[in-house]
Protein backbone atom coordinates (compact mmCIF):
# COMPACT_ATOMS: atom_id res chain seq x y z
CA UNK A 1 0.00 0.00 0.00
CA UNK A 2 1.26 3.17 -0.67
CA UNK A 3 1.40 6.02 1.26
CA UNK A 4 2.87 9.54 1.98
CA UNK A 5 5.16 8.11 4.35
CA UNK A 6 6.48 5.41 1.89
CA UNK A 7 5.99 6.97 -1.60
CA UNK A 8 9.63 7.78 -1.58
CA UNK A 9 10.80 4.35 -1.46
CA UNK A 10 8.40 3.26 -3.86
CA UNK A 11 9.90 6.13 -6.21
CA UNK A 12 13.18 4.29 -6.03
CA UNK A 13 12.35 1.15 -6.44
CA UNK A 14 10.45 2.61 -9.52
CA UNK A 15 13.81 4.32 -10.66
CA UNK A 16 15.86 0.70 -10.23
CA UNK A 17 13.42 -0.47 -12.14
CA UNK A 18 12.60 -3.01 -8.89
CA UNK A 19 8.60 -2.14 -9.36
CA UNK A 20 6.47 -4.54 -10.67
CA UNK A 21 4.13 -3.49 -13.63
CA UNK A 22 0.82 -3.45 -10.78
CA UNK A 23 2.87 -1.20 -8.45
CA UNK A 24 4.01 1.20 -11.28
CA UNK A 25 0.16 1.93 -11.90
CA UNK A 26 -0.33 1.67 -8.49
CA UNK A 27 2.55 4.53 -7.70
CA UNK A 28 1.53 6.78 -11.04
CA UNK A 29 -2.13 6.65 -9.42
CA UNK A 30 -1.10 7.58 -6.36
CA UNK A 31 1.17 11.09 -7.62
CA UNK A 32 -1.44 11.59 -9.72
CA UNK A 33 -3.07 14.94 -9.65
CA UNK A 34 -0.15 16.02 -7.41
CA UNK A 35 2.02 18.22 -8.85
CA UNK A 36 5.08 18.12 -6.49
CA UNK A 37 5.05 14.13 -6.35
CA UNK A 38 5.16 14.32 -10.02
CA UNK A 39 7.99 16.28 -9.77
CA UNK A 40 9.56 14.78 -7.72
CA UNK A 41 9.44 11.14 -9.30
CA UNK A 42 10.37 13.06 -13.05
CA UNK A 43 13.71 13.76 -10.85
CA UNK A 44 13.86 10.52 -9.52
CA UNK A 45 13.91 9.26 -13.46
CA UNK A 46 16.16 11.58 -14.68
CA UNK A 47 18.83 10.89 -11.86
CA UNK A 48 19.14 7.50 -13.82
CA UNK A 49 22.60 7.14 -16.09
CA UNK A 50 22.64 6.26 -19.52
CA UNK A 51 25.28 4.60 -20.98
CA UNK A 52 26.65 6.10 -23.82
CA UNK A 53 26.89 4.08 -27.09
CA UNK A 54 30.24 5.76 -28.12
CA UNK A 55 32.26 5.24 -25.02
CA UNK A 56 33.95 1.90 -26.63
CA UNK A 57 37.30 0.50 -25.83
CA UNK A 58 39.53 0.60 -28.58
CA UNK A 59 42.35 -2.08 -28.62
CA UNK A 60 40.26 -5.10 -27.87
CA UNK A 61 42.61 -7.16 -30.65
CA UNK A 62 44.91 -6.76 -27.48
CA UNK A 63 42.93 -8.42 -24.96
CA UNK A 64 42.06 -11.86 -27.88
CA UNK A 65 44.08 -14.46 -27.00
CA UNK A 66 45.74 -16.84 -29.65
CA UNK A 67 45.77 -20.26 -29.95
CA UNK A 68 48.80 -22.16 -28.42
CA UNK A 69 50.00 -23.38 -31.88
CA UNK A 70 50.42 -19.60 -32.94
CA UNK A 71 52.79 -18.45 -30.36
CA UNK A 72 56.25 -17.64 -30.69
CA UNK A 73 58.65 -19.72 -28.57
CA UNK A 74 62.16 -17.60 -28.00
CA UNK A 75 65.68 -19.41 -28.15
CA UNK A 76 66.86 -17.11 -26.16
CA UNK A 77 67.44 -19.99 -22.99
CA UNK A 78 68.13 -22.16 -25.97
CA UNK A 79 71.37 -20.72 -26.91
CA UNK A 80 73.34 -23.53 -25.85
CA UNK A 81 71.55 -26.03 -27.90
CA UNK A 82 71.89 -23.78 -31.39
CA UNK A 83 75.79 -23.30 -30.59
CA UNK A 84 76.08 -26.66 -30.45
CA UNK A 85 74.03 -27.52 -33.71
CA UNK A 86 75.63 -25.03 -35.76
CA UNK A 87 79.31 -26.42 -34.57
CA UNK A 88 77.99 -30.21 -35.95
CA UNK A 89 76.87 -27.99 -39.23
CA UNK A 90 80.12 -27.28 -39.28
CA UNK A 91 81.82 -30.40 -39.05
CA UNK A 92 79.81 -32.34 -41.84
CA UNK A 93 79.62 -29.53 -43.91
CA UNK A 94 83.54 -28.97 -43.37
CA UNK A 95 84.08 -33.31 -43.95
CA UNK A 96 82.21 -33.24 -46.99
CA UNK A 97 83.87 -30.26 -48.33
CA UNK A 98 87.35 -31.75 -48.32
CA UNK A 99 86.31 -34.36 -49.85
CA UNK A 100 84.74 -33.07 -52.43
CA UNK A 101 87.96 -31.25 -52.82
CA UNK A 102 90.04 -34.30 -52.83
CA UNK A 103 88.32 -35.87 -56.17
CA UNK A 104 88.29 -33.21 -58.00
CA UNK A 105 92.36 -32.67 -57.85
CA UNK A 106 92.15 -36.29 -58.15
CA UNK A 107 90.07 -35.87 -61.74
CA UNK A 108 92.07 -33.05 -62.48
CA UNK A 109 94.92 -35.38 -62.34
CA UNK A 110 94.11 -38.01 -64.19
CA UNK A 111 95.78 -38.61 -67.48
CA UNK A 112 93.47 -39.28 -70.61
CA UNK A 113 95.04 -41.57 -71.80
CA UNK A 114 96.29 -43.52 -69.11
CA UNK A 115 92.80 -43.66 -67.56
CA UNK A 116 92.58 -47.46 -65.90
CA UNK A 117 88.76 -46.92 -65.31
CA UNK A 118 87.27 -50.46 -65.22
CA UNK A 119 84.68 -48.63 -66.90
CA UNK A 120 87.21 -47.97 -69.67
CA UNK A 121 85.40 -50.04 -72.22
CA UNK A 122 88.19 -50.85 -75.12
CA UNK A 123 88.20 -49.41 -78.30
CA UNK A 124 87.35 -52.66 -80.25
CA UNK A 125 84.37 -52.90 -78.04
CA UNK A 126 83.04 -49.54 -77.33
CA UNK A 127 83.59 -47.43 -81.01
CA UNK A 128 80.68 -47.45 -83.13
CA UNK A 129 81.69 -46.54 -86.24
CA UNK A 130 79.50 -44.94 -88.23
CA UNK A 131 79.72 -45.56 -92.65
CA UNK A 132 80.65 -42.30 -94.29
CA UNK A 133 78.81 -43.46 -96.69
CA UNK A 134 76.32 -45.86 -97.99
CA UNK A 135 78.40 -47.78 -99.91
CA UNK A 136 80.87 -47.65 -98.06
CA UNK A 137 81.46 -50.96 -95.52
CA UNK A 138 81.35 -49.62 -91.12
CA UNK A 139 84.49 -50.65 -90.09
CA UNK A 140 83.94 -53.14 -87.42
CA UNK A 141 86.24 -52.61 -84.14
CA UNK A 142 86.45 -56.44 -83.35
CA UNK A 143 89.97 -57.33 -82.39
CA UNK A 144 91.42 -59.92 -85.38
CA UNK A 145 91.99 -63.00 -82.35
CA UNK A 146 87.83 -62.50 -81.83
CA UNK A 147 87.33 -62.74 -85.55
CA UNK A 148 89.52 -65.37 -86.13
CA UNK A 149 87.80 -67.50 -83.46
CA UNK A 150 84.71 -66.69 -84.96
CA UNK A 151 85.18 -67.90 -88.23
CA UNK A 152 86.39 -71.10 -86.61
CA UNK A 153 83.18 -71.71 -84.90
CA UNK A 154 81.42 -71.09 -88.19
CA UNK A 155 83.30 -73.07 -90.55
CA UNK A 156 82.40 -76.05 -88.56
CA UNK A 157 79.21 -75.57 -87.54
CA UNK A 158 78.68 -79.36 -86.76
CA UNK A 159 80.42 -79.39 -84.46
CA UNK A 160 79.09 -80.59 -80.93
CA UNK A 161 80.83 -77.66 -78.75
CA UNK A 162 79.08 -75.07 -80.94
CA UNK A 163 77.34 -73.56 -78.43
CA UNK A 164 80.07 -73.45 -75.75
CA UNK A 165 82.31 -72.06 -78.07
CA UNK A 166 79.72 -69.14 -79.41
CA UNK A 167 78.56 -68.31 -75.90
CA UNK A 168 82.32 -68.01 -74.48
CA UNK A 169 83.12 -65.93 -77.82
CA UNK A 170 80.21 -63.76 -77.22
CA UNK A 171 80.85 -62.96 -73.67
CA UNK A 172 84.57 -62.44 -75.16
CA UNK A 173 82.82 -59.78 -77.34
CA UNK A 174 80.55 -58.07 -74.47
CA UNK A 175 82.12 -59.29 -71.70
CA UNK A 176 80.28 -58.23 -68.48
CA UNK A 177 77.27 -57.07 -69.88
CA UNK A 178 74.60 -59.84 -68.32
CA UNK A 179 72.63 -57.27 -66.40
CA UNK A 180 72.37 -54.46 -69.38
CA UNK A 181 71.35 -57.36 -71.41
CA UNK A 182 68.99 -59.01 -69.19
CA UNK A 183 67.58 -54.94 -68.81
CA UNK A 184 67.38 -55.00 -72.54
CA UNK A 185 65.86 -58.45 -72.51
CA UNK A 186 63.17 -57.06 -69.99
CA UNK A 187 62.59 -54.05 -72.42
CA UNK A 188 62.50 -56.42 -75.24
CA UNK A 189 59.54 -58.69 -73.56
CA UNK A 190 58.16 -55.59 -72.68
CA UNK A 191 57.63 -54.26 -75.71
CA UNK A 192 56.74 -57.77 -77.34
CA UNK A 193 53.64 -57.63 -74.65
CA UNK A 194 52.59 -53.98 -76.32
CA UNK A 195 52.28 -55.59 -79.75
CA UNK A 196 55.18 -53.23 -80.64
CA UNK A 197 57.29 -54.29 -83.38
CA UNK A 198 60.64 -52.86 -81.49
CA UNK A 199 63.14 -55.20 -83.10
CA UNK A 200 66.65 -53.18 -81.24
CA UNK A 201 64.06 -52.63 -77.94
CA UNK A 202 65.70 -50.26 -75.55
CA UNK A 203 68.82 -49.10 -77.20
CA UNK A 204 66.03 -47.31 -80.61
CA UNK A 205 63.99 -46.47 -77.75
CA UNK A 206 66.03 -44.72 -75.65
CA UNK A 207 67.81 -43.01 -78.39
CA UNK A 208 66.34 -40.89 -80.45
CA UNK A 209 65.97 -42.71 -83.92
CA UNK A 210 66.54 -39.17 -86.35
CA UNK A 211 69.68 -38.59 -84.98
CA UNK A 212 71.06 -42.33 -84.06
CA UNK A 213 75.08 -41.30 -85.06
CA UNK A 214 75.97 -44.19 -83.25
CA UNK A 215 73.83 -46.60 -85.41
CA UNK A 216 75.15 -47.42 -88.72
CA UNK A 217 72.61 -47.97 -90.92
CA UNK A 218 74.04 -50.24 -93.17
CA UNK A 219 72.39 -50.21 -96.66
CA UNK A 220 72.66 -54.42 -97.47
CA UNK A 221 73.97 -55.54 -100.67
CA UNK A 222 71.93 -58.36 -100.20
CA UNK A 223 68.62 -56.85 -100.10
CA UNK A 224 67.16 -57.76 -103.06
CA UNK A 225 68.19 -61.50 -101.89
CA UNK A 226 65.94 -61.17 -99.36
CA UNK A 227 68.25 -60.23 -96.55
CA UNK A 228 66.60 -58.04 -93.59
CA UNK A 229 67.53 -54.15 -94.15
CA UNK A 230 67.90 -52.82 -90.80
CA UNK A 231 70.24 -50.90 -88.60
CA UNK A 232 73.22 -52.81 -86.69
CA UNK A 233 74.56 -51.71 -83.24
CA UNK A 234 78.61 -52.55 -83.99
CA UNK A 235 80.19 -53.95 -81.29
CA UNK A 236 78.11 -55.00 -78.80
CA UNK A 237 75.01 -58.31 -78.27
CA UNK A 238 72.60 -56.34 -78.88
CA UNK A 239 69.09 -58.66 -78.26
CA UNK A 240 66.44 -59.52 -80.35
CA UNK A 241 62.87 -61.32 -79.41
CA UNK A 242 62.10 -63.67 -81.96
CA UNK A 243 58.44 -62.34 -82.13
CA UNK A 244 56.87 -65.25 -83.06
CA UNK A 245 58.51 -67.79 -80.57
CA UNK A 246 59.51 -65.16 -77.91
CA UNK A 247 62.48 -66.48 -78.13
CA UNK A 248 64.88 -64.26 -76.37
CA UNK A 249 68.31 -64.48 -77.58
CA UNK A 250 71.51 -62.47 -77.93
CA UNK A 251 72.74 -61.93 -81.47
CA UNK A 252 76.15 -61.14 -81.75
CA UNK A 253 76.62 -58.98 -85.11
CA UNK A 254 80.07 -58.31 -86.33
CA UNK A 255 81.66 -57.61 -89.76
CA UNK A 256 84.95 -58.57 -91.34
CA UNK A 257 86.16 -55.08 -92.19
CA UNK A 258 87.21 -56.48 -95.61
CA UNK A 259 86.35 -53.36 -97.69
CA UNK A 260 84.38 -55.76 -100.54
CA UNK A 261 82.65 -58.21 -98.60
CA UNK A 262 78.99 -57.44 -97.42
CA UNK A 263 78.60 -55.22 -94.08
CA UNK A 264 77.62 -58.22 -92.02
CA UNK A 265 75.93 -61.37 -92.37
CA UNK A 266 73.19 -62.04 -89.65
CA UNK A 267 72.22 -65.77 -88.22
CA UNK A 268 70.29 -66.39 -85.17
CA UNK A 269 70.47 -69.41 -83.68
CA UNK A 270 68.07 -69.67 -81.52
CA UNK A 271 65.69 -72.29 -79.68
CA UNK A 272 63.72 -72.72 -83.32
CA UNK A 273 67.39 -72.82 -84.88
CA UNK A 274 66.48 -70.19 -87.43
CA UNK A 275 69.91 -70.92 -89.38
CA UNK A 276 70.10 -69.56 -92.59
CA UNK A 277 71.58 -71.58 -94.87
CA UNK A 278 74.44 -69.34 -95.98
CA UNK A 279 76.11 -69.48 -99.29
CA UNK A 280 79.90 -70.75 -98.93
CA UNK A 281 81.22 -67.94 -100.07
CA UNK A 282 79.59 -65.46 -97.53
CA UNK A 283 81.78 -67.30 -94.59
CA UNK A 284 84.58 -65.36 -96.27
CA UNK A 285 83.23 -62.20 -96.26
CA UNK A 286 80.61 -61.94 -94.45
CA UNK A 287 80.40 -61.31 -90.51
CA UNK A 288 79.58 -64.02 -88.38
CA UNK A 289 76.48 -64.39 -86.40
CA UNK A 290 76.32 -65.99 -83.20
CA UNK A 291 74.12 -67.37 -81.00
CA UNK A 292 75.04 -66.71 -77.51
CA UNK A 293 71.97 -68.49 -74.94
CA UNK A 294 70.60 -66.19 -72.78
CA UNK A 295 71.33 -65.85 -69.13
CA UNK A 296 68.53 -66.74 -67.22
CA UNK A 297 70.32 -68.29 -64.27
CA UNK A 298 70.27 -64.96 -62.47
CA UNK A 299 73.57 -64.91 -61.37
CA UNK A 300 75.29 -61.56 -60.48
CA UNK A 301 77.75 -60.63 -62.74
CA UNK A 302 81.39 -61.18 -62.30
CA UNK A 303 81.83 -57.10 -62.76
CA UNK A 304 79.89 -54.72 -63.00
CA UNK A 305 79.91 -52.02 -66.14
CA UNK A 306 78.59 -48.53 -66.03
CA UNK A 307 75.74 -48.22 -68.07
CA UNK A 308 77.74 -44.96 -70.19
CA UNK A 309 79.98 -47.74 -71.45
CA UNK A 310 77.53 -49.67 -72.89
CA UNK A 311 76.31 -46.71 -75.18
CA UNK A 312 78.60 -46.27 -78.66
CA UNK A 313 79.45 -43.12 -77.92
CA UNK A 314 83.05 -42.25 -79.22
CA UNK A 315 85.97 -40.46 -78.81
CA UNK A 316 86.57 -37.87 -76.38
CA UNK A 317 82.92 -37.89 -75.23
CA UNK A 318 83.04 -41.58 -74.17
CA UNK A 319 86.96 -40.39 -72.00
CA UNK A 320 84.63 -37.64 -70.74
CA UNK A 321 81.79 -39.49 -69.85
CA UNK A 322 84.56 -42.33 -68.23
CA UNK A 323 86.10 -39.51 -66.24
CA UNK A 324 82.48 -38.38 -64.47
CA UNK A 325 81.46 -41.95 -63.47
CA UNK A 326 85.10 -42.64 -61.85
CA UNK A 327 85.09 -39.54 -60.21
CA UNK A 328 80.70 -40.06 -59.18
CA UNK A 329 82.20 -43.29 -58.10
CA UNK A 330 85.06 -41.96 -56.09
CA UNK A 331 82.75 -39.66 -53.97
CA UNK A 332 80.44 -42.13 -53.64
CA UNK A 333 82.91 -44.50 -52.13
CA UNK A 334 84.82 -42.26 -50.16
CA UNK A 335 81.09 -40.89 -48.74
CA UNK A 336 80.40 -44.30 -47.82
CA UNK A 337 83.94 -44.89 -46.49
CA UNK A 338 83.25 -41.67 -44.39
CA UNK A 339 79.81 -42.88 -43.15
CA UNK A 340 81.27 -46.26 -41.88
CA UNK A 341 84.22 -44.57 -40.20
CA UNK A 342 81.85 -42.41 -38.01
CA UNK A 343 79.04 -45.42 -37.30
CA UNK A 344 79.06 -46.51 -33.62
CA UNK A 345 80.88 -43.33 -32.87
CA UNK A 346 80.38 -41.03 -29.99
CA UNK A 347 80.22 -37.50 -30.28
CA UNK A 348 80.47 -35.17 -27.38
CA UNK A 349 80.22 -31.55 -27.62
CA UNK A 350 81.19 -29.48 -25.13
CA UNK A 351 81.06 -25.71 -23.87
CA UNK A 352 84.20 -25.27 -22.03
CA UNK A 353 83.88 -28.11 -19.08
CA UNK A 354 80.33 -28.40 -19.53
CA UNK A 355 78.66 -31.09 -21.68
CA UNK A 356 75.86 -29.61 -23.70
CA UNK A 357 75.09 -32.43 -26.21
CA UNK A 358 76.12 -36.31 -26.48
CA UNK A 359 74.78 -38.50 -29.23
CA UNK A 360 75.89 -41.66 -30.94
CA UNK A 361 76.11 -41.56 -35.05
CA UNK B 1 36.28 -21.08 -20.60
CA UNK B 2 37.95 -22.22 -23.22
CA UNK B 3 39.76 -19.70 -25.77
CA UNK B 4 36.38 -18.87 -27.68
CA UNK B 5 34.81 -18.22 -24.66
CA UNK B 6 37.36 -15.65 -23.50
CA UNK B 7 37.22 -14.14 -26.87
CA UNK B 8 33.84 -13.70 -26.92
CA UNK B 9 33.84 -12.22 -23.32
CA UNK B 10 36.35 -9.94 -25.43
CA UNK B 11 33.80 -8.81 -27.84
CA UNK B 12 31.05 -8.28 -25.60
CA UNK B 13 31.40 -7.28 -22.45
CA UNK B 14 35.26 -5.06 -23.06
CA UNK B 15 33.05 -2.05 -23.77
CA UNK B 16 30.81 -2.29 -21.06
CA UNK B 17 33.67 -2.72 -18.75
CA UNK B 18 34.76 0.03 -20.07
CA UNK B 19 32.28 2.57 -19.75
CA UNK B 20 31.53 1.58 -16.03
CA UNK B 21 35.65 1.92 -14.96
CA UNK B 22 35.51 5.08 -16.88
CA UNK B 23 32.68 6.29 -14.69
CA UNK B 24 33.66 4.70 -11.73
CA UNK B 25 37.17 6.07 -12.15
CA UNK B 26 36.62 9.33 -14.29
CA UNK B 27 39.92 8.99 -15.96
CA UNK B 28 40.44 6.65 -18.90
CA UNK B 29 43.68 5.45 -18.92
CA UNK B 30 42.83 4.32 -15.32
CA UNK B 31 40.12 2.46 -16.77
CA UNK B 32 42.04 1.19 -19.68
CA UNK B 33 44.28 -0.82 -17.01
CA UNK B 34 41.25 -2.39 -15.08
CA UNK B 35 39.99 -3.28 -18.25
CA UNK B 36 42.89 -5.47 -19.36
CA UNK B 37 44.00 -6.31 -15.36
CA UNK B 38 40.40 -7.64 -14.96
CA UNK B 39 40.23 -9.67 -18.78
CA UNK B 40 43.94 -11.12 -17.82
CA UNK B 41 42.90 -12.22 -14.45
CA UNK B 42 40.20 -13.89 -16.34
CA UNK B 43 42.12 -15.29 -18.49
CA UNK B 44 44.56 -17.00 -16.02
CA UNK B 45 40.84 -18.35 -13.94
CA UNK B 46 39.31 -19.08 -17.16
CA UNK B 47 39.42 -23.30 -16.22
CA UNK B 48 37.41 -22.61 -13.00
CA UNK B 49 34.91 -19.96 -14.43
CA UNK B 50 31.81 -21.27 -16.50
CA UNK B 51 30.94 -18.61 -19.34
CA UNK B 52 28.16 -17.58 -18.06
CA UNK B 53 29.30 -15.98 -14.90
CA UNK B 54 32.12 -14.34 -16.93
CA UNK B 55 30.02 -11.28 -17.40
CA UNK B 56 29.97 -10.63 -13.32
CA UNK B 57 33.51 -12.25 -12.86
CA UNK B 58 34.56 -9.26 -14.81
CA UNK B 59 32.94 -6.73 -13.17
CA UNK B 60 33.88 -7.73 -9.81
CA UNK B 61 37.19 -7.80 -10.18
CA UNK B 62 36.93 -4.35 -12.09
CA UNK B 63 35.27 -2.94 -9.09
CA UNK B 64 37.88 -4.23 -6.72
CA UNK B 65 40.26 -2.49 -9.54
CA UNK B 66 38.63 0.87 -9.53
CA UNK B 67 38.51 1.09 -5.90
CA UNK B 68 42.28 0.28 -5.08
CA UNK B 69 42.69 2.75 -7.89
CA UNK B 70 40.28 4.73 -6.87
CA UNK B 71 42.24 5.30 -3.41
CA UNK B 72 45.50 5.87 -4.68
CA UNK B 73 43.87 8.66 -7.34
CA UNK B 74 43.34 10.61 -3.92
CA UNK B 75 47.01 10.75 -3.75
CA UNK B 76 47.50 11.79 -7.48
CA UNK B 77 46.42 15.18 -9.55
CA UNK B 78 45.95 14.10 -12.95
CA UNK B 79 46.57 17.22 -15.58
CA UNK B 80 43.85 16.06 -17.91
CA UNK B 81 41.25 16.06 -15.33
CA UNK B 82 37.87 16.54 -16.56
CA UNK B 83 37.17 20.15 -17.34
CA UNK B 84 33.36 20.99 -17.16
CA UNK B 85 33.17 24.18 -18.81
CA UNK B 86 30.25 25.11 -20.42
CA UNK B 87 28.00 22.40 -19.69
CA UNK B 88 26.29 24.34 -16.84
CA UNK B 89 25.39 27.11 -18.47
CA UNK B 90 22.24 28.91 -17.42
CA UNK B 91 19.27 28.12 -20.16
CA UNK B 92 21.25 25.40 -21.80
CA UNK B 93 21.45 22.74 -19.64
CA UNK B 94 22.88 19.42 -20.42
CA UNK B 95 20.83 16.81 -18.22
CA UNK B 96 23.91 13.85 -19.22
CA UNK B 97 26.80 16.64 -17.94
CA UNK B 98 24.84 17.39 -14.94
CA UNK B 99 24.74 13.49 -14.13
CA UNK B 100 28.01 13.24 -14.28
CA UNK B 101 28.75 16.22 -12.42
CA UNK B 102 26.43 14.47 -9.93
CA UNK B 103 28.29 11.59 -10.34
CA UNK B 104 31.45 12.73 -9.34
CA UNK B 105 29.62 13.97 -6.15
CA UNK B 106 29.18 9.77 -5.02
CA UNK B 107 31.49 7.94 -3.06
CA UNK B 108 33.38 5.44 -5.20
CA UNK B 109 31.07 2.67 -3.58
CA UNK B 110 28.05 3.96 -4.24
CA UNK B 111 29.08 5.11 -8.29
CA UNK B 112 29.89 1.78 -8.96
CA UNK B 113 26.48 0.69 -7.49
CA UNK B 114 24.66 3.01 -9.55
CA UNK B 115 26.59 2.62 -12.43
CA UNK B 116 25.90 -1.50 -12.04
CA UNK B 117 22.36 -0.61 -11.40
CA UNK B 118 21.62 1.72 -14.14
CA UNK B 119 24.37 0.33 -17.04
CA UNK B 120 24.02 -3.03 -16.92
CA UNK B 121 20.94 -3.55 -15.20
CA UNK B 122 22.04 -6.00 -12.01
CA UNK B 123 19.65 -6.75 -9.77
CA UNK B 124 20.05 -6.04 -5.88
CA UNK B 125 21.35 -9.47 -5.95
CA UNK B 126 23.39 -9.49 -8.46
CA UNK B 127 25.24 -6.13 -7.56
CA UNK B 128 25.61 -7.77 -3.68
CA UNK B 129 27.38 -10.89 -5.49
CA UNK B 130 29.76 -8.51 -7.27
CA UNK B 131 30.42 -5.79 -4.87
CA UNK B 132 30.21 -8.21 -1.95
CA UNK B 133 27.83 -6.57 -0.02
CA UNK B 134 24.30 -8.01 1.03
CA UNK B 135 20.89 -7.14 -1.00
CA UNK B 136 19.73 -5.16 1.76
CA UNK B 137 23.27 -3.05 2.08
CA UNK B 138 22.77 -2.73 -2.15
CA UNK B 139 19.48 -1.69 -1.67
CA UNK B 140 20.51 1.31 0.78
CA UNK B 141 23.55 2.74 -0.12
CA UNK B 142 21.61 2.52 -4.21
CA UNK B 143 18.84 4.46 -2.74
CA UNK B 144 20.85 6.94 -0.75
CA UNK B 145 23.02 7.52 -3.70
CA UNK B 146 19.84 8.13 -5.76
CA UNK B 147 18.52 10.60 -3.53
CA UNK B 148 21.86 12.62 -3.87
CA UNK B 149 21.56 12.85 -7.73
CA UNK B 150 17.84 13.70 -7.15
CA UNK B 151 19.00 16.26 -4.88
CA UNK B 152 21.70 17.89 -7.27
CA UNK B 153 19.52 18.00 -10.17
CA UNK B 154 17.12 20.03 -8.02
CA UNK B 155 19.78 22.09 -6.78
CA UNK B 156 21.01 22.54 -10.65
CA UNK B 157 17.64 22.99 -11.23
CA UNK B 158 17.09 25.98 -8.78
CA UNK B 159 20.27 27.46 -9.60
CA UNK B 160 19.33 27.83 -13.51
Amino acid sequence: MITRENYEEYMLLLADGELSPSETEELKAFVKGNTEMEQEMAYYMSARMVPDANDIYIGKEELLKKAYGARIIGLQRNWAYGIAAGILLLIFFGIFKQQGGNSKSEIVKKDVPQTNSKFQIPNSSMQAPVAKQEDQPSTIPASKHSITKIKKTITSPVNNSFNEETNNIARAEAPKQDSIEKYIARADISANKDSQPKRFGWRVDKVKKDSISHIARVKSPHDNRGWRKEPILFGQGTRNVDKQNNDTSTIVKAAKPDENKQPFAERTMGERDHRRELPEHMFDTAALIAKVPVDNTGAEPKQKRSFFAHLPIVGRKNIGINLVTDAVENNVSKVKQIKENLKNTDVVIKLGKKEILAFNL
Amino acid sequence: MELNDYNLCVHQWADSLFRFARKCLGHEEDARDVVQGSFEVLWQKRKSIEPGKAKAFLFQVAYRQAIDVYRKKGRITYKDELVHTGSMEPGNPDLKRVLERALEQLEEQARALVLLKDYEGYSYEEIGRITGLSEAQVKVYLHRARKILKDYLVSVENII
